[in-house]
């Protein structure tokens, strides 16, 4: 891999400073796993200046604030799956990092490095995007926030400015009694690239209605999505068969609609409403 | 005969502790300060004619030293086990994107990348035949020997099958697909050649037949064979895959090796190896079998068409082994089984574990699985009542009387261990919610080592230390199938010695007799054939020497005579008679009735019976399948190291698991460039995907078998893609419900859901 020069900065100062003295291109490396793959095609990275964000300590972090949990971009998969914290404030999410690559994956493989990358099939986006996360960024010391649906524009491509990077995931909690499950379908048991994901949150009322639906699919989209008028016209349904059968369809209905009718449709499009319908019945089901 | 003390032991695999610790030396390991490396160059399409080849901006990367062509090869630009049609260096012309044109040698690996990217073929393109049905079709010969395209085109006829097929009461017609498959080893292929003094040449790498590199070497650079020794390194996987192309790889390197006088390493990147290396068959199988209403079988017609590539390699084998061993271990009276090879632009198939029949038991067992259906039977059932049996003939109608012919009792086993029965009936009832069971059956009938279209010979030499100890040659590669461990037990108990005091030199081709490839299933039956031999050329010597007879090695002492010696006093007595012991002998199958133009006769020496089971779980709404656990009976005469054995069939299951439901080497279909280059896109189970794999032997020791041990390398895995997809049909419920593999996510997900059938992507 070549680059232009390589900085791994102890602390945030250390990183502004460093670049501001750094004219290149910055490339941020968190894990690697990502990058170093990409670093195959020769020259692929010849012009930038590396930023390894692995030594900074505050992005490491997982912090309950009073509505929200914090987590730090630099957590790694395995330490998101096993956080006490996440399990309990935002299981899909924990399940979803579970189930990325294999154990060796997820020692290194971070949080940021998914979401950064923008591949439509990362796994933590249908999880992000149905918990409502948003993302904190840092340019230069200057922070700010962007919902997850609006960092990641299409397959590869974000919102993130030159020397913008991200510093943590702002998930609110959800709210009391919510249920929620992710669901991930692949080739294999472990090493899979998604064919498709599921993030759903689901809140019951009274009479087991519909008091809050929230779904995200992964893979297939080119970018995180949810849609509010499906979900708000969920709300104060009765959660019967019929209704999530409902549901299920209309989400997968999106499919074409939005992604357009490829030959991955004939299967995911049925797929998606068998495995939303499913997820959802569960949900009810407890 | 000899005792058996040493066979039948799981002793522990020699030199393990090597692999264990990584110290273990692999051909990529090779460290030099004058090295230099090597990379072949592609001009990448399937179909064209070389115009040029410009390397002047190759030349001017820093640390490239040279580029050579096919201009600059001094002899025969061929390789090939059996047919020589592939160049080392294409040279006028491209058959397929994994042609190579060009070597760049260079000081480093990034100077020799970046010299080939510097490379600028011109090429006419020619429309590349990228299908069985265009190459068929159309009047342009990709080879000008083979007319129609057609390399090989193998029947077994036997009786008259189509009569029969009309009298039949029930007949299953149904055609079957299996895909490209990779060999997928762990360690890509790998060469280095090192001048040495006197001008000699020492090839290095990864190898499955070290004196096929040597001819390879002296045939393409025009040098005698005495110029050449080859030193295998230690193997990282092979499965049939590094015998041609390390070849050809050896030849290039040994051309840079001898112009520029530097020892050079050539080493394939994963996607190098992924579109230069040959792959396994994928087949269509048209089937008919039928049979009478209770089940019995009448006659099987199998028109099978393959796609062997760019090249013949060893696509007439598989055609022969497919239409040999894919009838299965039934008694059918009428056969007419064909398999048709047709050279295209596509990647070039050949030897991969088990020559085609892991892809042709998938099309029989299938056919009977969708029979027992038809006719209400179980598959074991309908199995039951068609077995081979003792003085039975087979589909080529060898009648088999000189061995134990088990396959009944080898599928009884296997089921048991699943609970086949109870299970099959108990999933054959409706099934409620999204996840359903299913279990499957598959046997098979394997011929030990190459069978009667080949001549088959194996050498050894036995050499007795003045120490008492004894060396031993047998250059039968080690390729993690333990054929060190299990030919040095052979030796032991050949020698009457104890395992430690043998010793087997490390396979080269200075000092050990040629013994062929390590592959068909024929390293324990040839290489422990030779060794008998060599042992009883060691008696000869003995009994000549010291004028006594006879020579007897089974106490851990010689016998001769009434005398008995240890092996110490042996020696100094041979010595002090002006004899040193050295005794090297030939094993060569004995010719067999034979009829190549119908297939009929004794198509080989002896057979394997095998069946694997298997129990999945389907899930209905993502096309998910689960295997749950696999197991396995094979009667491969004595069992020379149970354990080892056993670890061949776990991981011919795994192979068997990955080849039925994910494994699929896809190529784009205008270009013929090979899309799944790596192991992102290329799937390969994990251990996460296996499940708990069950092994059993039934063990009747074989009379033509050293120490009665036959073959297991091919039967540990032919069976057990038809087992995992018999099952994931019945858990389905229809037999027929999938009739291609692999059976990936959309394949069942569509045959569960009929209604949304669509086109795979
Ligand atoms: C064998 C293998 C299996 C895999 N399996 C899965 C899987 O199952 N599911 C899945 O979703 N992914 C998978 N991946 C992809 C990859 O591991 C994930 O995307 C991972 O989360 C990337 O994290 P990283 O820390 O390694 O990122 P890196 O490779 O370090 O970076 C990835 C990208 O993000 C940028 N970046 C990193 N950190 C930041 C930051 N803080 N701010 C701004 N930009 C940043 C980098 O510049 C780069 O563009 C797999 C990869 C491999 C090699």
């Amino acid at each position: 891999m070549n680059v232009v020069s390589y900085h791994r900065p102890q602390g945030l100062d250390a990183l502004y400073t460093g670049l501001e003295a750094e004219n290149a291109p910055i490339l941020w490396m968190a894990g690697g796993t990502d990058v170093l793959v990409q670093a195959r095609k020769p020259g692929r990275f010849d012009d930038r200046a590396v930023f390894d964000l692995t030594a900074l300590p505050s992005l490491q972090a997982i912090e309950e604030r009073e509505d929200a949990l914090v987590i730090g971009s630099g957590a790694t998969h395995g330490q998101i799956a096993d956080s006490p914290l996440v399990r309990r404030f935002a299981p899909p999410l924990a399940q979803a990092c579970a189930q990325v690559g294999a154990q060796q994956l997820r020692n290194r493989a971070t949080l940021g490095g998914n979401i950064a990358n923008a591949s439509p099939a990362g796994d933590t986006l249908a999880p992000l995007a149905a918990l409502n996360a948003s993302v904190e960024l840092d340019r230069l010391g200057r922070r700010r926030r962007v919902p997850l649906t609006g960092l990641i524009l299409a397959p590869g491509r974000t919102a993130l400015e030159e020397r913008e990077f991200i510093r943590a995931l702002w998930i609110p909690k959800l709210p009391e009694g919510a249920r929620s499950g992710f669901l991930k379908i692949g080739r294999r048991r472990a090493l899979a690239i998604s064919r498709l994901t599921l993030a759903a949150v689901l809140v019951l009322g009274a009479e087991e209605k519909i008091r809050e639906l929230r779904l995200s699919v992964g893979a297939v989209f080119p970018r995180p999505m949810r849609f509010a008028e499906l979900e708000e016209g969920a709300r104060g349904l009765s959660a019967e068969d019929g209704c999530l059968e409902e549901i299920a369809r209309a989400l997968s209905e999106k499919i074409p609609e939005i992604a357009g009718r490829r030959t991955s449709t004939a299967y995911k499009q049925p797929v998606c409403r068998l495995a939303c319908l499913r997820l959802l019945k569960e949900l009810r089901d407890g | 005969m000899e005792q058996i003390k040493e066979v039948h032991r799981s002793h522990r695999r020699l030199h393990v502790e090597d692999k264990l610790s990584g110290r273990a030396a692999y051909g990529a390991d090779l460290r030099r300060s004058d090295l230099m490396y090597a990379k072949g160059v592609s001009p990448g399409c399937a179909a064209g004619r070389i115009k040029e080849i410009d390397v002047s901006a190759c030349l001017a990367v820093p640390g490239v030293a040279a580029v050579y062509t096919a201009r600059d090869l001094p002899g025969h630009n061929g390789f090939g086990l059996f047919t020589d049609d592939e160049p080392i260096l294409a040279r006028d012309e491209v058959k397929f994107a994994g042609d190579v044109a060009a070597l760049v040698v260079a000081e480093s690996r990034q100077a020799a990348e970046e010299g080939g990217r510097r490379i600028r073929f011109s090429i006419a393109p020619v429309k590349p035949l990228l299908s069985v049905e265009e190459a068929l079709a159309s009047p342009r010969r990709i080879h000008p020997g083979y007319a129609g395209n057609i390399c090989a085109d193998k029947r077994v006829v036997k009786g008259n099958a189509a009569a029969a097929l009309e009298r039949a009461d029930v007949v299953v017609e149904e055609t079957y697909h299996t895909s490209w498959v990779e060999h997928a080893y762990l360690e890509p292929e790998v060469m280095s050649v090192l001048p040495m003094e006197g001008g000699r040449l020492e090839i290095r790498g990864a190898m499955q037949h070290p004196f096929y590199m040597r001819q390879v070497v002296c045939e393409a650079l025009a040098l005698p064979e005495s110029q050449v020794v080859v030193h295998p390194d230690v193997l990282g996987g092979s499965f049939g895959g590094k015998v041609e192309i390390s070849g050809a790889m050896a030849a290039r390197a040994a051309l840079a090796a001898l112009r520029l006088g530097r020892p050079v390493l050539y080493v394939l990147s994963r996607e190098e190896s992924v579109a230069q290396s040959h792959k396994r068959h994928g087949i269509r199988f048209h089937v008919r079998l039928g049979a009478s209403r209770e089940g019995t079988l009448e006659a099987l017609e199998v028109r099978a068409l393959m796609d062997a590539g760019a090249y013949v390699n060893e696509s007439p084998i598989v055609s022969w082994k497919t239409v040999t061993c894919g009838p299965g271990p039934y008694v059918l009276p009428h056969v007419s089984y064909r398999n048709t090879a047709v050279l295209t632009n596509n990647m070039v198939c050949g030897a991969m574990r088990g020559f085609g029949t892991p892809q042709a038991i998938f099309a029989m067992e299938s056919a009977m699985n969708e029979l027992a259906q038809r006719l209400g039977m179980s598959p074991t059932e309908l199995r039951r009542k068609n077995f081979l049996h003792e003085g039975d003939a087979t589909a080529t109608s060898h009648v088999l009387r000189d061995h134990a012919v088990s396959i009944a009792g080898v599928m009884e086993r296997a089921a048991r261990a699943l609970g086949f029965d109870e299970k099959f009936a108990r999933y054959s009832r409706i099934q409620e919610g999204p996840l359903r069971r299913g279990v499957g059956v598959a046997c098979s009938i394997r011929g030990v080592s190459f069978g009667a279209d080949s001549e088959d010979t194996g050498r050894a030499r036995i050499v007795p230390q003045a120490d008492g100890t004894v060396e031993f040659m047998c250059p039968m590669m080690e390729m993690g199938q333990g054929a060190e461990t299990v030919l040095s037990q052979i030796c032991a108990d050949a020698l009457g010695l104890p395992l430690e005091r043998v010793r087997r030199l490390q396979p080269e081709t200075d000092r050990s007799p040629d013994t062929g490839a390590a592959g068909a299933s024929r390293g324990t039956f040839i290489g422990g054939n030779a060794i008998l031999q060599a042992a009883a050329a060691l008696k000869g010597q003995i009994a000549a020497c010291l004028g006594a007879e006879p020579v007897d090695f089974s106490q851990g002492q010689v016998l001769v005579g009434d005398r008995k010696l240890s092996w110490e006093e042996l020696y100094r007595e041979l010595c002090a008679r002006g004899k040193t012991p050295d005794a090297a002998a030939a094993y060569t199958v004995p010719l067999m009735p034979w009829d190549e133009e119908h297939c009929q006769g004794d198509a080989f020496i002896s057979y394997t019976y095998s069946c694997h089971a298997a129990e999945v779980e389907v899930d209905t709404q993502t096309g998910q399948v689960r295997v749950l656990r696999m197991t396995a009976c094979h009667d491969a005469g004595r069992i020379v190291n149970p354990q080892m054995a056993a670890g061949q069939v776990y991981g011919g299951m795994a192979m068997g698991l990955g080849m039925a439901l994910m494994e699929e080497v896809e190529a784009d279909p205008r270009s013929g460039v090979i899309r799944t280059d790596n192991y992102d896109t290329y799937l390969l189970p994990t251990a996460l995907d296996a499940c708990p794999f069950c092994v059993e032997f039934l063990e009747h020791p074989d009379a033509s078998s050293p120490f009665g041990a036959k073959s297991l390398g091919e039967p540990a895995m032919e069976p057990a893609p038809a087992a995992i997809l018999g099952a994931v049909n019945h858990a389905l419920g229809s037999a027929g419900a999938v009739r291609r593999m692999p059976a990936d996510l959309e394949t069942v997900f569509f045959a569960a859901h009929p209604e949304w059938r669509g086109e795979k992507e």
